[in-house]
């Protein structure tokens, strides 16, 4: 991608003269182009000669222009010999084609610019009549440019395209897609000449539908009305290369026969494939024949024969190029936005999902056990477990899923839904590699997580798996240290991701914190964070309280740190005491 | 939370990331970090100027790097603050995508 600063610079007055070519009625016309910067432009056929320009009709003129720099009488266009011959009826100020003065009168020549006086902005062009021109083998697959001076103009093109697309990438929240397909026209037609351009989408079938189609001028035209021919575009589809079929009434019998092509007057057509870019390899452009899904298809046409004959390769590659990184970009955007706009719809779903964390659950044999989900509006996807496994060890689980809305919901719901499949035996590593391969296989899911998963059998034996989870805290004799340092993978963010199973041992009265990072990551008003050490130096002036007690210590340490700021996140925090399995004596006495 | 972009010398991109990689943060630099997902050989992400990352702005960072590797392309995170850093460090997301505090070497190891 070219970057923004490289291509800012078009000059202005030369963007507005590249378009136009017409002769639509004929295709014998010579014709003026009114270009004032300010105006908005014409194309005026040389109906009569000889040809009065001027300003006002009331003066007998053929083109009346509505400008007080445009003398009543300004210049005449007569037929000689040679051709067309321009000559001043009295500019003031005087006339000049191609910056040269005209005294006596001047042959034109196809594209000259007429300037009248001495402002640079009373500008008309001359286009010559377009002549019919045969050709011997109609379908050419492209041929290079004889027209050096129209290849540097839709160079120019192709960079206001990538202009372009650098705005797409912008998410330009606001800009319908439409528009953007619109533009891109605009500028596939300025590129190529064309009369008109469609870009066409498969549907989920794969038939290819106008979505969008625009005259010459930024015209809209209507998509439902349009008739492209469909055998040109089955060529450049089938042979997945762009095609400029030059004359469609000398091409070959099914291009000709083709009802569109006969009901329209079509004489040319390009159509360029657009693919979706291919991710295999970092090297640009590779073969196109291996390229991936058809996105669309741009598709111009005139009614000119050999309107495109000065197209060469690069250009169309470039346009296709461009085009379907515009039409990649706008599809990302629409996706996105219709995943925001179901995450409102159904946040909803959330709240079911949070009533199912685990209430009050206090009656574990060897645990003393005190949970506290506060979950923030709208944020988050803590979630929390504690469950029995048939060996009589208890299984803890906290997870973090990243983001909010319904993603993180039903991420949760589907995390406990995978990890019950724990209670049936299922190695907890082998588990944890399992959700990690599901989730990296499905982007769209645009979610991970974070877990700590601990099972704790009555002789203390805790067994760990962490995915990139802090490490839970453990208060052991009125010292706090935590279980682990380094990090982990979290479930579901990177493939290549495994995960190791780790042993403690737990001594009777040792206290584990588990939490979430809505905990360490609380912000006071000046977006400090609580961090751990706030955390580890709470529990350790709280150790020997009652796991209650300790909870509403480090609840109260937080809305102190915190002092009324706004809760960002999820905040969870299980706090779990391990007792020998048998009660004590002077409890059974 | 702004982002830019450069071209460096040697196809390499250089991505500019400006303030808090939070929820919003994230979103707001999805769409073109998606771009250069897609787009770039050598990435080469400045996180000098990001002061807070949470679990999505990771996710901001980590998806598209992997598809540029998956590419292969390169990418390299360069200068983050020790909040930032941390967080890198306990998702072993370094260990993926390695983090630099000098350019020189952030840079040659993308060549």
């Amino acid at each position: 991608m070219r970057s923004l600063t490289a291509s800012t610079a078009i000059p202005k007055a030369t963007a507005v003269l590249q378009f136009c070519h017409t002769a639509y009625m004929s295709g014998v016309q010579a014709h003026i182009e009114v270009a004032f910067p300010q105006r908005p432009r014409q194309v005026i056929p040389i109906s009569e000669l000889p040809f009065f320009i001027g300003r006002g009709s009331e003066n007998g003129n053929h083109l009346a222009l509505d400008d007080l720099r445009v003398s009543r009488r300004s210049i005449v266009i007569s037929a000689v010999p040679e051709g067309f011959r321009i000559a001043d009826r009295g500019q003031a100020g005087g006339l000049f084609v191609n910056c040269d003065p005209v005294t006596t009168g001047r042959i034109l020549h196809d594209g000259d610019q007429i300037r009248l006086g001495g402002d640079d902005e009373c500008l008309l062009v001359f286009r010559a009549p377009v002549k019919s021109q045969q050709h011997e083998n109609s379908f050419i697959s492209l041929y290079s440019t004889n027209a050096a001076s129209q290849a540097g103009d839709s160079h120019r093109e192709l960079n206001r395209l990538s202009l372009l697309l650098e705005a797409t990438s912008l998410l330009h929240s606001q800009l319908p897609l439409e528009a953007i397909f619109a533009s891109m026209l605009d500028h596939a037609i300025a590129i190529t000449r064309a009369d008109r351009g469609m870009l066409l989408e498969p549907d989920a079938a794969g038939a290819l539908h106008v979505k969008v189609a625009r005259g010459r001028e930024s015209k809209p035209l209507q998509p439902e009305a349009m008739n492209p021919s469909r055998t040109v575009i089955r060529q450049a589809v089938e042979h997945r290369v762009a095609v400029i079929n030059e004359d469609l009434l000398q091409a070959d019998t099914s291009v000709q026969t083709a009802e569109s092509v006969v009901l329209q007057l079509l004489r040319s057509a390009v159509v360029i494939p657009l693919y979706h870019l291919q991710h295999g390899s970092a090297a640009a452009n590779t073969d196109p024949a291996a390229g991936g899904e058809l996105l669309g298809v741009v598709y111009l046409d005139s009614k000119r024969a050999s309107a495109f004959s000065s197209l060469d390769r690069q250009i169309l590659d470039a346009l296709g190029a461009q085009a379907a990184s515009i039409l990649d970009n706008a599809r990302l955007m629409q996706r996105e936005r219709e995943r925001q706009r179901l995450e409102q719809e159904l946040s909803i779903a959330r709240q079911i999902q949070q009533a199912m964390v685990p209430q009050g659950i206090t009656d574990f044999p060897h645990l003393d056990i005190t949970a506290i989900y506060r979950p923030c509006h709208e944020v988050g996807g803590d979630y929390f477990d504690l469950f029995q496994l048939p060996d009589g060890s208890t299984a803890i689980l906290i997870a973090d899923v990243a983001g909010k809305g319904l993603g993180a919901a039903l991420l949760t719901t589907m995390l406990r839904g995978a990890l019950s499949g724990l209670t049936s035996g299922s190695e907890p590593v082998k588990v944890f590699e399992h959700l990690n391969r599901f989730l990296c296989e499905r982007p769209v899911v645009g979610r991970y997580a974070t877990m700590f998963f601990g099972l704790l059998a009555p002789d203390g034996t805790l067994e760990y798996v962490r995915a990139g989870h802090p490490s839970p805290l453990l208060l052991r004799r009125g010292a706090v240290t935590e279980l682990y340092h380094d990090g982990s993978f979290p479930i579901g963010l990177v493939e290549e991701a495994s995960y190791t199973s780790t042993r403690m041992q737990m001594e009777p009265d040792d206290t584990l914190l588990l939490f979430t990072d809505g905990v360490t990551e609380a912000e006071d008003k000046k977006r400090n964070l609580f961090e751990v050490e706030r955390l580890i130096d709470t529990l350790t002036r709280h150790a020997y309280c009652s796991l209650n007690a300790i909870q509403a210590e480090v609840l109260g340490a937080l809305e102190q740190f915190t002092q009324g700021a706004n809760q960002s996140d999820d905040i969870t925090m299980l706090l779990v005491r391990y007792r020998t399995a048998s009660p004590p004596c002077s409890q059974s006495l | 939370m702004t982002i830019s972009t450069e071209s460096m010398d040697g196809e390499i991109t250089r991505v500019f990331l400006d303030g808090r990689l939070d929820i919003d943060g994230a979103q707001a630099i999805d769409l073109r970090m998606n771009v250069l997902a897609g787009s770039a050989k050598f990435l080469l992400i400045d996180m000098r100027n990001v002061s807070f990352i949470g679990s999505m702005g990771l996710r901001s960072i980590v998806v598209p790097a992997q598809a540029v590797r998956r590419r292969g392309g390169r990418v390299a995170l360069f200068g983050p603050v020790p909040m930032v850093e941390e967080v890198i460090k306990a998702s072993n997301i370094d260990q993926v995508i390695p983090v630099f505090h000098e350019l020189e070497p952030a840079l040659a190891a993308l060549q």
